[in-house]
């Protein structure tokens, strides 16, 4: 998750696509549906990679407790 | 609420009631959000200008999943997240299952012995030995932002660090928990398939 956040990161401060170049474009012209679309859509990607992760993590090592 | 539903569904059958709570436990916190976000733009706490109700920036996402241009931000969004990740594991498993960083290794140059000591410090910075160790070899940090890599080794970094840190907690674990009939039967695995667990406990 953190390769997550950094690629968000990283796509707002150089990048010319990409979800966090929709946010910080759309937030730079005020326009805050388009705003909050990207970020709606970065939350739910957050959420199923996420328990995609977790789901994959729990069937590989399920031998080892939560770290 | 993925979380739970990935982890509970090989109890769904067994134990559907507890499942179905879980779930729904995990829907209700955004529920009340969304509700909460509605209700302020509804009662007019805060102009529509700075937060728009969530219906319509649902007609909003609707139109422009129809067009077609938010499935190639959103591929190339994860085309990154993914390739950084990959990099990130590749570089962290086999900086730590080569035995980099250890204390008796020999080192070349005076950045690889910065890396050293970092590692030295303590385990969970070994993300900092390996971008040591990498700039040893090109002793100039500029090309990362020429080469127009800069996302995917930001990205290597941390996630190395933290494949690092997991892989150090897991070989910890082995060492305290288990016996030596349960140790050997999981070396035995491991020797197999050692970059496996290893990439998975960095999930």
């Amino acid at each position: 998750m953190i390769s997550c956040i950094v690629v968000f990161l990283a796509e707002m401060i150089t990048s010319t696509d990409g979800l966090g170049h929709l946010l910080v474009t759309a937030a730079r012209t005020f326009q805050a549906v388009d705003m909050f679309v990207p970020l709606i859509t970065i939350s739910l990607l957050g959420l199923i990679l996420n328990g995609l992760l977790q789901g994959l993590r729990s069937y590989l090592l399920r031998g080892f407790p939560e770290v | 609420m993925v979380r739970a539903g990935l982890r509970y569904s090989f109890e769904l059958r067994m134990n559907a009631r507890a499942v179905t709570t879980d779930v729904l436990l995990g829907i209700v916190p955004i529920a009340l959000l969304v509700a909460l976000w509605q209700a302020i733009a509804s009662f007019g706490y805060a102009p529509a200008s700075l937060l728009p109700p969530p219906v319509w920036c649902s007609c909003a996402s609707r139109s422009n999943f129809v067009t077609g241009t938010f499935q190639h931000e959103i591929g190339a969004t994860l085309f990154r997240l993914f390739a950084g990740f990959s990099i990130a594991v590749i570089f962290g498993v086999q900086h730590r299952t080569s035995g980099g960083g250890q204390s008796g290794r020999q080192f070349r140059s005076t950045s690889d012995r910065a890396g050293a000591g970092a590692v030295a410090q303590g385990r969970a910075v070994s993300g900092t030995a390996v971008v040591a160790r990498f700039r040893s070899r090109i002793e100039d940090y500029g090309w990362l932002r020429q080469m127009r890599c800069f996302r995917f080794c930001f990205s290597t970094y941390y996630g190395a660090s933290m494949v690092g840190a997991e892989i150090d907690s897991g070989r910890r674990w082995r060492r305290a928990h288990l016996a030596v009939k349960s140790c050997s039967r999981w070396c035995c695995r491991l020797r197999v398939r050692r970059s496996l667990p290893a990439a998975a406990l960095a999930l």
